[in-house]
């Protein structure tokens, strides 16, 4: 008799060992709820930084379309022969007016 | 009793057991489906750094992009400045030359001042005349007449120093230039045209009746001012070489004619591109008013010898 109420114990430790055991460290629902919430925060970060791209990519187009646009028009400076003799008169007319600044006495 | 004595244990091991194994079975169940969902996890995450990676470099691109516009705009502003920054360093040398000539014809300054204006050209000749010019160093005034294959001396007598004025696009006094103001003024800025479209500049907005501005006879106040009201004013000449009324001229004349009528503070001496007679006399011109303190400029619009 002392014998079986000492196995009846022995399987109760056992159990409730097993049963701490798989509490805290066998994966369970628990887990898994966490690593699920886990996913959608990992998702929800993923998008997020998804639509930065994307914003990014918009604003990257938009300056490449401004840079062409403002690239056309210095290479349309640059091709317009006018420019050359616009700086040509410009230190021209600098170099006259400094030529009769110098002859002035007052 | 005995045969719970007998099989009880047995019975509880059991149980123990299969509830053991059941759990074991759960677990590995969510175990599994935790290593789904992990790696889904990972997988979303590579994308997520994929995806901060490429904003990183998108980034890095706007920013040189951002710089690239920055140093466009500044080229953009540079040269959209230039028609003011001529207006501007033309109005500095009108108010230079204004002031000048106030100390001259005041008597506060023993300079004089030469405008030396070649008329009618350009021709191939003006080559040679800008040859002298510049071995020279003086500054001159083209009056010149519209003619599209002769650009590259246009271009030369701009790079050289000189102005470029009007003396309308096309001369022609004897067949239509002063039947009315209106025809005058057409080919006034049929000229400025032509020169602002060859080489995107305005003329410095001085002009010479071909001829000089008598030839224009009734019409001559109206056209005045008609050129006043469109920003421009006009400039006869104050002494010649005589080089386009004296088809026998000598160059000895030709020297004689230029030096002895200018003997003012302020002189306008005119001569014609075409001449060869002109060309031949112009070094000794040149020498003779540096002798007599005459200082050689361009005319401009602001000078006091304008409109007469």
């Amino acid at each position: 008799m002392k014998s079986y109420k000492h196995a009846i114990l022995f399987i109760g430790i056992v159990m409730a060992s097993i049963i701490v055991y798989a509490q805290l460290f066998m994966p369970n629902k628990k887990a898994f709820e966490k690593a699920k919430s886990n996913q959608e925060k990992v998702a929800q970060q993923k998008s997020l930084a998804k639509d930065s791209l994307s914003i990014e990519q918009s604003n990257l187009d938009s300056l490449t379309a401004v840079r062409e646009t403002k690239s056309q028009r210095v290479e349309e400076f640059i091709a317009d022969t006018g420019l050359y003799w616009l700086i040509q008169e410009i230190d021209k007319y600098d170099r006259l007016a400094q030529r009769a600044k110098d002859l002035q006495l007052q | 009793m005995s045969f719970f004595k007998r099989y009880g244990l047995l019975l509880v091991s059991g149980l123990l057991l299969v509830g053991i194994l059941a759990m074991v079975v759960l677990s590995l169940k969510w175990k599994n489906n935790i290593k789904h969902l992990n790696a889904k996890v990972s997988s979303v995450s590579k994308k997520q750094n994929s995806y901060i990676h490429q904003k990183d470099s998108i980034d890095n691109i706007i920013v040189a992009l951002t710089d690239s516009v920055g140093v466009l705009d500044s080229m953009i502003d540079y040269y959209e400045s230039l028609d003011f920054q001529l207006e501007t360093a033309r109005s500095q040398y009108g108010k230079a030359i204004y002031a000048l000539e106030e100390e001259i014809l005041a008597g506060d300054n023993p300079t004089k001042i030469m405008y030396l204006t070649l008329d009618d050209g350009p021709y191939d000749r003006t080559h040679d005349f800008l040859d002298i010019l510049d071995s020279c160093s003086i500054d001159a005034t083209f009056f010149v007449l519209g003619k599209p294959k002769m650009k590259a001396v246009y271009e030369r007598i701009l790079r050289e120093g000189h102005l470029l004025a009007n003396h309308t696009y096309s001369h022609r006094i004897r067949t239509g230039l002063y039947r009315s103001t209106s025809s005058f003024i057409e080919d006034v800025e049929k000229l400025d045209r032509f020169i602002c479209n060859e080489f995107g500049l305005p003329t410095n907005n001085v002009v010479r009746f071909p001829g000089g501005s008598y030839q224009a006879f009734s019409l001559r106040r109206s056209i005045i001012d008609s050129l006043h009201s469109m920003g421009y004013r006009y400039i006869d000449w104050t002494c010649s070489t005589h080089d386009s009324s004296d088809s026998c001229l000598t160059v000895d004349s030709a020297f004689f004619n230029a030096t002895l009528d200018c003997d003012h503070d302020i002189d306008v001496l005119l001569m014609h591109d075409f001449s060869k007679t002109s060309l031949a006399a112009l070094p000794r011109i040149i020498a003779n008013f540096q002798e007599r303190n005459y200082m050689f400029f361009p005319l401009v619009k602001e000078s006091h010898v304008m409109d007469r």
